[in-house]
Order: C-alpha cells, then sequence, then structure tokens
C-alpha cells in the first residue's frame, strides 16, 4: 500500500540535510517516510534539517509522520524544515505547525542559524 | 476517470476505487480541473479537503472492504461545490464535537484530517441515503470584501 520512500542525505557544516525526493507526503508514504528518516535520525548529529523543497503536498498522515518524527528524537535531536512551499506553508499554519518546527527559508539559512 | 456530463459542462464525476493510491490519482485530477477555474488557493484548499476525506473513507469508511469512492464536482460562478460518495461504514464529520485546530496537542500524530476538513471548507453537509453516504463541501471564492 506504501510506496518506497527516495531521498537525498547530505551534510553541511555539523547539519544533516534530508531531501525527500517526492511531490506528496500524503497517506501513501507516511509511514515508509516516518520509518525511513527515523533510522536516518539514528546515527545523525544533533540538528536536522528536512528540505521540502520538493514537497508541494503535505496531508495530515504526512503532517502526522513530521510529528512523529520530531517526538521520537527529541531528546537527542532537533528537527528542522526548508524550503516550504505555499501549500504546505498554509498547512502549518492551519494546524499551528509553524509554532512546533523551526523553519528556515533554506539550509544556508539554517546553517547560519546555527552559526555556522 | 472523468467524466464531463453533456448537460452540464460545469459537471464533472470522477470514481475511484477505495485506495490510497487512487485518492492519489482523484486528488490530481480535481486539482487540475479547479486550477482552470479557480484561484490557485481555492484549489490547494479543495484539494487537501478531498484527500482528508477521501484518506478516511480508505482507512475507516470501507477498511479492509472494497469499495468505490465516487466525486461529483460542480462549479457556480461564486463558488465549488464536491459531493463525495460511498457505500462504507457511515460516519458523519459535522457531528465531530472534538478539539478544534487550535486546542488539540500540538504533538498529537492524528486526528488532523477531520478539523482540517472543517476548516478548509465553508460548508459541510452530510446524508445517508439508501446506503449510500454523502458529503457534500462547499468552497465559496474570495470576493474583493475578503
Amino acid at each position: 500500500m506504501g510506496e518506497t520512500l527516495n531521498f537525498e542525505r547530505a551534510e553541511h557544516g555539523g547539519l544533516l540535510v534530508l531531501r525527500p525526493r517526492h511531490r506528496r507526503l500524503d497517506a501513501v508514504l507516511a509511514v515508509p517516510f516516518r520509518e525511513g528518516f527515523s533510522a536516518e535520525l539514528e546515527q545523525a548529529p544533533p540538528v536536522v534539517v528536512i528540505d521540502l523543497r520538493d514537497v508541494e503536498f503535505i496531508d495530515s498522515s504526512g503532517l502526522g509522520a513530521l510529528v512523529a518524527l520530531l517526538k521520537r528524537h527529541a531528546r537527542r535531536h532537533e528537527l528542522q524544515l526548508c524550503h516550504v512551499g505555499p501549500q504546505v506553508a498554509r498547512l502549518f499554519q492551519l494546524t499551528r505547525m509553524d509554532r512546533v518546527f523551526t523553519i528556515h527559508p533554506d539550509v544556508e539559512a539554517a546553517l547560519a542559524a546555527q552559526g555556522g | 476517470m472523468v467524466e464531463p456530463k453533456s448537460d452540464s459542462p460545469s459537471q464533472v464525476q470522477i470514481e475511484i476505487a477505495s485506495a490510497l493510491q487512487q485518492v492519489r490519482l482523484l486528488a490530481r485530477a480535481l486539482r487540475a480541473i479547479i486550477e482552470e477555474h479557480c484561484p490557485p488557493a481555492v484549489a490547494a484548499d479543495v484539494e487537501l479537503a478531498v484527500v482528508e476525506w477521501a484518506n478516511n473513507l480508505v482507512e475507516h469508511g470501507y477498511g479492509a472492504a472494497e469499495g468505490r469512492i465516487t466525486t461529483l464536482l460542480r462549479l457556480e460562478p461564486d463558488r465549488l461545490e464536491i459531493e463525495v460518495r460511498d457505500r462504507g461504514h457511515p460516519f458523519d464529520p459535522t457531528s465531530e464535537a472534538g478539539p478544534d485546530l487550535e486546542s488539540l496537542d500540538a504533538e498529537a500524530e492524528s486526528g488532523r484530517g477531520l478539523l482540517l476538513l472543517q476548516a478548509l471548507m465553508d460548508e459541510l453537509h452530510y446524508e445517508t441515503v439508501a446506503g449510500e453516504n454523502r458529503l457534500r463541501l462547499v468552497k465559496r471564492f474570495p470576493t474583493a470584501a475578503d
């Protein structure tokens, strides 16, 4: 029922950047996304940025997967987001998730916020 | 999959099987049609609302059972109406008196779908007629006054 998670992984100045290569983070992808990224976070540096530049659409299942990652790794990792498009920004605003996640315009801004 | 009705060019019917992958197809088809006629923000809100409801039908209304989900889209000059029909377990999303999106636990991993549906649409009407559940969603277009 789900699909295979595709993503890019890069390290920038101590930040781990994970970029899902999907246009839709929805009910089809939510579980593979949550489990795949959770495995990546196991060995990750303290700050992890999820680059959403390819993601045009997130539904409540995808949002639930992001919240699950945030909670599951809260003790050892700070999960941040960047490149949030207008439709995703609207979802975050409606659900007040813009107050829960740190959102940067891009990876450079996330680095700058770390003093990198 | 898309069948424009001959008597009304502004009405379109789309039918899918009850499966999450099919909900994706429904969403993309609806989005493409709505974007032809409406502001992108309206198309985005309607897409998300229909996806939330259709996912709910797949996961809870039908569950493991096979079934069909029929969506009728009607474009009016000042609004868009969508009726989603199914024959799964009835569930009236307008009767939910749960928390609103503002008071929902920020760390809750689920429970936002139906709240989003209510937040995104201007009107929701639900009825069950002869075993068929019908949710009618209404989205009015923004006016200069908004």
